[in-house]
C-alpha cells in the first residue's frame, strides 16, 4: 500500500471514529479534530526536536502522549508506528528514533491534508 | 454531585474525559501534570481520580504512591490509565494501589462511564 492509500484509508476511519466521539460527548466533529491535529502535531515536533539533541526521554514522554490520542481518535496504523519510535526511544536508540519520527510526522502531515480537505 | 480529578498531560484526551463525565453528571477537575493532580486532589477532596502515567513533573507511578501514603486516600478510587502495559509494570500498579488498569486508545467514552460508575458504586455489605 502507498503511503497516500494508506493515509486515505487512515482518515477514512479518522471520521468514523470523530462522529462517535462527537455523539457520545456533545463535543464537535470539528473541535475534536482540530484539538488532536494541532497537539499531535505539536508533540511530533517536539518529540523530533527532543530527539535531534539525543534527549529521548523528553521524545518518548511527547510520543507516548501523541500516540494515546491517536488511536483514540482512530489513526491504529499511525498509533501503532508512534508506539514502535517510542519503544525505540526507551531503547536509547537515537539515530532510529530520529529517522522514523521524521517518517511519522510527514505521515500525520499527510493525514493532515486528506482530513482538512475532506472537511472543507 | 461527585467529584472527579482527571490527571491527564494530553489535551484531547482530557477533554474527551471531561465532556463525558461532565454529561454523566460528574464535576471534573483537570490536572495536566503530577504536581498539579496531588494538589487538586488536596485541594478537591474527589470520589474518584483518573490518572495517566507519564506525566510532567511527578510520573503518573509517584502520584499513585503518594495518594496511597495520604490519610484518608487508602480506599479512593484510582484508575490509572496508559497505552502500553508490561507484565512488571501492571504489577508494580496493583501493588501500588489501583483500583483499575485500562488501555487509554480503546476506552470509548461508554467504557470510561461504565468503569467510573463501578469503582463508585455502593459496597454491598459482606
Amino acid at each position: 500500500m502507498t503511503q497516500a492509500a494508506r493515509a486515505a484509508a487512515e482518515a477514512k476511519l479518522v471520521v468514523e471514529r470523530l462522529a462517535s466521539l462527537s455523539a457520545d460527548t456533545g463535543m464537535s466533529v470539528a473541535e475534536l479534530r482540530e484539538m488532536w491535529l494541532t497537539e499531535t502535531a505539536d508533540r511530533l515536533e517536539r518529540a523530533l526536536a527532543a530527539a535531534s539533541v539525543g534527549d529521548l526521554a523528553e521524545a518518548r514522554r511527547q510520543v507516548h502522549s501523541a500516540a494515546g490520542s491517536t488511536g483514540m481518535c482512530g489513526a491504529d496504523a499511525l498509533a501503532t508506528d508512534l508506539t514502535a519510535i517510542e519503544n525505540m526511544a526507551a531503547a536509547g536508540k537515537v539515530d532510529e528514533t530520529s529517522a522514523v519520527l521524521a517518517q511519522a510526522l510527514a505521515d500525520f502531515r499527510l493525514l493532515t491534508t486528506i482530513l482538512h480537505r475532506e472537511s472543507a | 454531585m461527585k467529584r472527579i480529578v482527571v490527571i491527564e498531560d494530553n489535551t484531547m484526551a482530557a477533554k474527551l474525559y471531561e465532556s463525558t463525565l461532565v454529561r454523566e453528571g460528574f464535576e471534573v477537575e483537570l490536572a495536566s501534570d503530577g504536581e498539579a493532580g496531588l494538589a487538586a486532589i488536596a485541594r478537591a477532596a474527589p470520589s474518584l481520580v483518573l490518572l495517566d502515567l507519564m506525566l510532567p513533573k511527578i510520573g503518573g507511578f509517584d502520584v499513585l504512591r503518594r495518594i496511597r501514603a495520604m490519610p484518608g486516600l487508602e480506599t479512593l478510587p484510582v484508575i490509572v490509565t496508559s497505552n502500553a502495559y508490561t507484565a512488571a509494570r501492571l504489577d508494580e500498579l496493583r501493588r501500588a494501589g489501583a483500583t483499575q488498569i485500562v488501555t487509554k486508545a480503546s476506552m470509548s467514552p461508554k467504557e470510561l462511564t461504565r468503569i467510573v460508575q463501578h469503582a463508585l458504586r455502593p459496597l454491598s455489605p459482606s
